[in-house]
């Protein structure tokens, strides 16, 4: 009989269980995080890069079950992959992959995104040579998780100011 | 190993009153209770016999009961068939903001009568602020709904005092109280508490779901919601589920017959399971220590997100349920731990258990086992680092 929570695929749990690339890295090139502990869900990916692809990544999560295994499976997607490549993976994508998010997780895999898009921008602006497939504008992962952001920190301050 | 925690949303159907329900799925599943022959005769005394046994372990005449399908159903009968029962011009609602979301949503829905609901603040365990309590109600007060035990932090409320409070600011208003929660952990008679109406609900005293009930005093006049051909229930017309209503009495007449075993039983493993859980570093207790109900646990953890929580206890065997964001379909955390301070990151990190009489050492053994090896993870997981 199974035990596990309905709407998670059985890729999402192993992730969810047996997360890749775990934990942080000294060595990193850069560090990006996306979401607060006051959303419920906090992304953070370490890189180290090599010649414009991602030498080595790992994470840290704090969130649901989605949220770790879709870190972990992104890590995992991403690594030894070129930069512009690791860009352009979509949360549909991930979705897609991970055997379809349940609806109301939907977000997870978008902050995973953003959070890495993050990363990423953060590391050729620091830089100075920002690449033409990395539009001026943020994406629309990367608005959502400021957005996700924004909007626990305004219910927070009203609730606890 | 499984142990069942999550008795706040379900709970398992123990033997007996599983035994005393069936008859009425096989042999005695038919019979119009509303029919002159002996078939419907029959169908008819069950429910009476049900309504008395049910009436008897409320401490209420059974002609103040009246019976519905689930707790949603007996929160609109009691809001919306006050109004339909004597149109008055008061239009305030005042609700503790611990309120389950039954009350909550069946007060709401008032608004589209022109009511306005009011939320009354309570302190940082739950205990409905008297102060605020005494200004929310005015001469507009139409009626009052406070719970008597919290369905998710276990304080239990100073009745006497909030019913004082309401009858001298707001004489006329009616004081309803969601009893889910009291009924099988604290010792009542119905008709001697300070309340028009009462709630119960027939799974948590370990009944089947889809049944509850709803007791109200002289002063309460109800008007049912639904038009239809009733047969023993005026104020919910339609068919009565015979079986479940078996069930609920059975179950009812056990929990009031054994209630002090079954409390001193529940406490004395949630005492156990709060004190070891509490033993992880970075972990806080929800809601009272004492003037708590029995069975209730709510413990956050910090550095580890509730709905993993539950995804990796279940993984071990163990079920509890979260109020955090990620375990519900709205994505805002449980308003009750907001509404007693708890931060965001404290009620997203939260677990809510319950103990039931039939919970054991060794469950309590096995919980306290998976519980720290669980957080441990997770923790490392988040980055997590203690202070």
């Amino acid at each position: 009989m199974s035990r596990t929570p309905l709407p998670y695929s059985k890729v999402l749990l192993d992730h969810f269980r047996n997360p890749r690339n775990q934990g942080p890295m000294e060595a990193a090139d850069v560090v990006a995080k996306a979401g607060s502990p006051a959303c419920g869900d906090m992304i953070t990916f370490y890189l180290k890069v090599a010649g414009d692809a991602v030498e080595r990544i790992s994470f840290e999560s704090y969130g649901c079950a989605a949220n770790i295994g879709t870190a972990s499976y992104l890590t995992e997607l991403v690594a030894g992959r070129p930069l512009e490549e690791a860009w352009k993976v979509s949360w549909k994508r991930l979705s897609d992959d991970l055997g379809g998010l349940p609806k109301v997780k939907f977000h997870c895999g978008i902050l995973a995104v953003g959070a890495l898009q993050r990363a990423i921008r953060e590391y050729y602006r620091a830089r100075g040579a920002v690449p033409a497939w990395i539009p001026p504008d943020l994406t629309e992962e990367e608005k959502n998780a400021q957005e996700e952001e924004e909007l626990a920190c305004s219910i927070e301050h009203k609730l606890h100011p | 190993m499984e142990v069942y925690l999550d008795l706040e949303n379900a709970t398992p159907l123990p033997e007996p009153v599983l035994k005393a329900m069936l008859p009425y799925f096989g042999a005695r599943a038919y019979g119009h209770s509303a029919l002159t022959h002996r078939i419907g005769w029959e169908a008819y005394a069950a429910v009476e016999e049900s309504l008395g046994r049910l009436a008897l372990a409320l401490g209420v005449p059974p002609e103040d009961l009246a019976l519905t399908h689930d707790a949603v159903e007996a929160a609109n009968l009691a809001f919306e068939g006050l109004i339909l029962g004597r149109p008055i011009k008061r239009k305030t609602v005042v609700l503790s903001s611990i309120e389950p979301l039954n009350i909550l949503y069946a007060a709401e829905n008032l608004e589209r009568h022109g009511f306005r609901v009011v939320k009354v603040p309570v302190d940082g365990e739950g205990f409905v602020r008297e102060d605020a309590l005494a200004e929310a109600c005015t001469e507009d007060t139409h009626s009052v709904a406070v719970s008597w035990v919290s369905h998710e932090i276990g304080t239990i409320q100073r009745l006497d005092r909030l019913s004082a409070i309401v009858r001298e600011r707001a004489p006329e208003a009616y004081f309803i109280s969601d009893l889910s929660d009291a009924f099988g952990r604290l010792a009542f008679e119905g008709s001697a508490l300070p309340i028009d109406i009462g709630l119960v609900t027939s799974y948590k005293v370990f009944g089947p779901r889809g049944a509850a009930a709803l007791f109200k005093g002289k002063r309460a006049k109800l008007k049912p919601l639904l038009a239809g051909p009733y047969s023993t229930q005026p104020l919910w017309p339609g068919d009565e589920n015979l079986p479940l209503l078996v069930g609920f009495a059975e179950a009812a007449e056990r929990a009031m017959a054994e209630l002090s075993a079954r409390t001193a039983h529940m406490r004395r493993l949630r005492d156990r399971l709060v004190e070891g859980l509490l033993a992880i570093p970075h972990t806080m207790l929800n809601g009272p220590r004492t003037e708590r109900a029995p069975d209730n646990a709510n413990i956050s953890f910090l550095g580890a997100e509730g709905e993993a929580i539950t995804v990796e206890c279940s993984d071990h065997g163990v079920y509890v349920s979260s109020g955090s964001a990620c375990t519900r379909r709205m994505l805002q955390p449980s308003h009750v731990l907001l509404a007693i301070g708890r931060k965001y990151e404290a009620a997203h990190g939260s677990i809510l258990m319950k103990i039931s009489p039939f919970h054991t050492d060794a469950d309590i053994d096995h919980v306290l086992k998976i519980f720290p090896e669980a957080i441990e993870r997770l923790r490392k997981l988040s980055g997590f680092k203690e202070a």
